[in-house]
């Protein structure tokens, strides 16, 4: 008889199959790839993460202009499509530091995912046309951020730091921002959403913000402006493991970052060209960019973070009894 | 996701193989022709209809989107995207049918491994492979692995499941006749027992093959791994509608290829079966 | 080999102890587990009750899916099996744009929700019609199967007794072609699924979908194992209640056959 397998064999190699893999999947962790030595500045290699974006700016420039070469350090970049790769990305190994939003770096600790801040990648800007802007067209009535009450906004994420913003902004111009309806729609559909009268208002970030300005659309008022300016809002990030085993190069990327930061503010043109050759945006578009990111000059502390989380639980977005400190979240050797 | 017309069904679906009735073959081609084309180019005129009617740059035309598929095939990147999307579908298929087939075969040679296992495997075959790619994607990252991993526990249900369905069918009069005559095992395992069941195997391998690409495309489009389904992701991110567009019809004619290529396929590997025997001589 | 069928207890031990088996050996294997990816299965049951087993959770989180679901996946079957039916019937039409139908069958349907979105908006109705989209293939492609394989004997039968066309469709031709129709549905279901999910993450309306991204952007680990387990879970008992139904109304069909088999 054809009995000759044994099911309950194949059954339990089966499940030592699976236990292996979820054991050894646990424990994957990125090797160093540096070699430290006992003084002076540490030889690195380092692949940092970023999103092809106007905000990345900054680490271009700094492999271009040097900054991290004077730090011991040759870097590349890796050009993630989605933000949401940065983090598996880390864990795995494949990236040593990466540029995430600062509401994804606070949700990441507070997952004990294994991840800390080291530097501050931009910071809300505040001037009148910054690097992010509420778009909306110029027949609807809407010139004002209380304006937006009872309208339909695109955000990128509910309960995201987008929202939160322009519920602020509501609110600091008197409006009741609980009469502003948030839609979530990703970017890419958000421009085409708003020509087609899905929704009154959007929340765009650059080139966006010049993209939809071409097909007509103004620019009411920047989110940033008077809520968060000054506090980080992406930021640079590697894992836990990393750091304390390369507290050396993580020292020397953060000295690197902040001249590349100084240097991005001082020269905006510099900014420009360099985003000509290491983003994919359209170099017309490229040329009509009004606001641009505010890079962080100083160092991040566990303070600054700190204020932006109770901005973030003063406005509901996070749970006060889960968040972490601000401490916790930024890297202390 | 799409899967062909047989599926897995505990009704008793007569001839689980043959499913398209050969039709007349020489006689009425040239109209037909006519008509098919004429049906597509009615289909043509209506997306052209749309683009023009809808906001600008909306819905790029019919012409737009050709134009720029064709300029994309003289590009590298293109094709590199394609066999990075038919590299990952490859392997992927292969996976399921090198596990799938011979696992398969093996429970459904037996029913107490059947019985045992069909909880199990009716619970996980419901388990969208959407639900698991952000897990497999936290741990795996955007690469091909990714890929590799979900469709491979998207596509392995059918044929897994159709190949236990399969080892069931085996007609029970030559499996006593070969017990009777005392032939040796491994002499009726490769002339009576693959054969009888290769034709059910092959429909869940055939609905296997098509999932199999579906998924592919949609891990690639949802994960970012490299292949056109993240052309299409990052098409949609830097705002080129045409190229979006151009890319989904990429998908699209690959869906198409592998179909022609599996109908072949089956054709060789099953000439001898009954369904492929045509009645009438053309 | 004969199964105790007289027992009750055999054939239900046989079908659980392997499940039973697995879980409890995850159980036990993750019991201690620090990996970030693969919680204890201690706490994926306690995200699972915590999300799916509360009644106002689930209001929110599983509601939204059920409604899409029933309504793409009804709009799907009807519309299919109707132009499906139709396409049966009439050769030359079903030849004609038989290309045009292989193309459009082969699009990723996940692909097309930009499309959608531009088109319909980002409200129920765009996802409704997105899984009825997807979803319409597979039926239609098993109705004109199914239609086109009813015995030829039987059509011609019918036609000489002059049975009006009404009749014959919905006595011959439809139950005849019914066992396609339904393998074609099931497999429908199964696409519904996957498109709602999909679906679900644009608008944030609640649903599963969105569920399972709101996790997955909050590193919530546990609660995406949950909503995992949660899909699993309605995916089942949808697909026993396809069964059920498919079972009631195919053993009308056996029995209306058997009936005029024994009336010869």
């Amino acid at each position: 008889m054809l009995t000759a397998r044994h099911p309950i064999a194949a059954v339990a190699a089966g499940i030592l199959a699976l236990t292996a893999l979820a054991g050894c999947a646990g424990t994957a962790e990125a090797p160093p790839s540096a070699s430290s030595s006992s003084s002076g500045p540490v030889q690195a290699d380092i692949v940092v993460g970023v999103g092809g974006q106007l905000s990345n700016a900054d680490v271009y420039l700094a492999i271009s202009e040097g900054f991290f070469e004077d730090e011991s350090l040759t870097a590349t970049t890796s050009t993630l499509t989605a933000g949401s790769d940065a983090v598996p990305l880390l864990l795995k190994g494949d990236l040593d530091f990466a540029a995430v939003d600062m509401a994804t770096a606070i949700n990441a600790t507070q997952q004990n995912v294994g991840i800390t801040t080291v530097a501050t990648n931009i910071v809300g800007n505040p001037a009148d046309i910054g690097y992010a802007g509420i778009m909306a067209s110029s027949g609807s009535g809407i010139d004002r951020p209380k304006d937006l009450e009872g309208k339909k906004v695109q955000v990128n994420q509910l309960g995201g730091t987008a929202e939160v913003l322009t519920r602020a902004a509501v609110e600091a111009d008197g409006g009741d921002a609980s009469a502003v309806e948030f839609v979530e729609i990703a970017p890419p559909q958000a421009v085409a959403a708003l020509a087609a009268g899905q929704v009154d208002a959007a929340v765009l970030s650059e080139p966006l913000v010049t993209v939809a300005k071409g097909q007509g659309f103004d620019y009411v008022f920047n989110p940033e402006q008077d809520t968060i300016p000054g506090l980080p809002a992406f930021v640079f990030v590697t894992t836990t493991a990393f750091a304390q085993q390369n507290p050396e190069v993580v020292a020397q990327f953060q000295a690197a970052i902040l001249a590349a930061n100084a240097f991005a503010n001082a020269n905006p043109d510099a900014i420009r060209e360099t985003a000509k050759t290491s983003t994919t945006i359209d170099p017309a578009v490229l040329a009509l960019v009004e606001g641009l990111p505010a890079f962080g000059e100083e160092p991040i502390t566990g303070d600054q973070v700190q204020e932006f989380i109770d901005f973030l639980v003063g406005h509901g977005a996070l749970d006060a009894s889960a968040v972490p400190a601000g401490d916790a979240v930024v890297w202390a050797p | 996701m799409d899967m062909t017309h047989d599926d897995v069904s505990t009704v008793d679906v007569p001839d689980a193989v043959a499913t398209r009735p050969e039709r007349s073959a020489r006689s009425g081609r040239g109209p037909i022709i006519v008509a098919q084309t004429g049906v597509i180019i009615l289909a043509l005129l209506v997306w052209w209809c749309a683009s023009a009617m809808l906001p600008a740059g909306i819905v790029p035309g019919p012409l737009d989107t050709f134009g720029t598929l064709v300029a994309l095939t003289t590009t590298v990147p293109f094709w590199g995207a394609v066999a990075e999307t038919v590299w990952s579908f490859g392997v992927s298929l292969v996976l399921c049918i090198v596990i799938g087939v011979p696992l398969g075969l093996a429970i459904g040679s037996s029913r107490i491994a059947t019985q045992s296992t069909r909880l199990v495997f009716d619970f996980l075959r419901t388990i969208p492979p959407i639900a698991i790619l952000p897990l497999v994607l936290l741990v795996f990252g955007p690469t091909f692995e990714m890929v590799v991993v979900v469709v491979a526990l998207g596509a392995i249900w059918p044929i897994l499941i159709q190949a236990v369905y399969a080892a069931g069918q085996g007609e029970a009069l030559l499996k006593d006749m070969a017990a009777s005559f005392r032939i040796p095992r491994a002499w009726y395992v490769t002339r009576i027992f693959l054969p009888g069941a290769l034709p059910f195997v092959m429909t869940g391998v055939r609905v296997g093959t098509t999932v199999c690409l579906l998924l592919t495309i949609t891990a690639e489009l949802l994960g970012g791994a490299p292949g056109v389904g993240a052309e299409i992701a990052e098409a949609q991110v830097a705002l080129d509608n045409p190229q979006m567009y151009a890319y989904v019809m990429v998908a699209a004619i690959l869906g198409l290829l592998v179909n022609l290529g599996f109908w072949a396929v089956q054709r060789r590997l099953l000439h001898w079966h009954a369904s492929n025997r045509t009645g009438t001589a053309s | 080999m004969r199964t105790i069928r007289s027992h009750w207890l055999g054939p239900v031990a046989l079908e659980m102890w392997l499940p039973l088996v697995l879980v409890a050996t995850w159980w036990f294997v993750s019991a201690g587990s620090t990996s970030v990816y693969f919680p204890p299965l201690s706490s994926i049951f306690a995200s699972f009750a915590r999300d799916w087993l509360n009644p106002a959770q689930l209001d929110r989180n599983l509601l939204p899916s059920l409604q899409l679901i029933g309504a793409g996946y009804a709009l799907a079957v009807v519309s299919g099996i109707v132009c499906g039916v139709l396409l049966g019937l009439v050769d030359t039409l079903e030849q004609a744009t038989r290309p045009l139908l292989e193309v459009l069958r082969a699009i990723p349907g996940v692909a097309l929700l930009p499309i959608f979105i531009v088109l319909f908006g980002i409200d129920a109705q765009m996802k409704v019609l997105l899984i009825a989209f997807g979803s319409f293939w597979p039926v239609l492609l098993n109705t004109v199967d199914g239609v086109r394989g009813v015995e030829p004997l039987l059509r011609d039968v019918s036609r000489v007794f002059r049975v009006g066309p009404w009749r014959r469709l919905a006595q011959i031709i439809l139950p005849g072609a019914s066992p396609q129709i339904f393998a074609g549905a099931r497999t429908a279901l199964a696409i519904s699924l996957i498109i709602m999910v999909v679906a679900e993450t644009v608008g944030g309306n609640g649903g599963i979908g969105y569920f399972l991204l709101n996790a997955q952007r909050s590193f919530a680990i546990s609660s995406m194992w949950g909503a995992i387990l949660a899909l699993g879970i309605l995916g089942y008992l949808l697909n026993i209640l396809f069964r059920i139904v498919e079972r009631s109304v195919l053993r009308w069909h056996r029995l209306q056959q058997s009936r005029l088999e024994s009336s010869r």
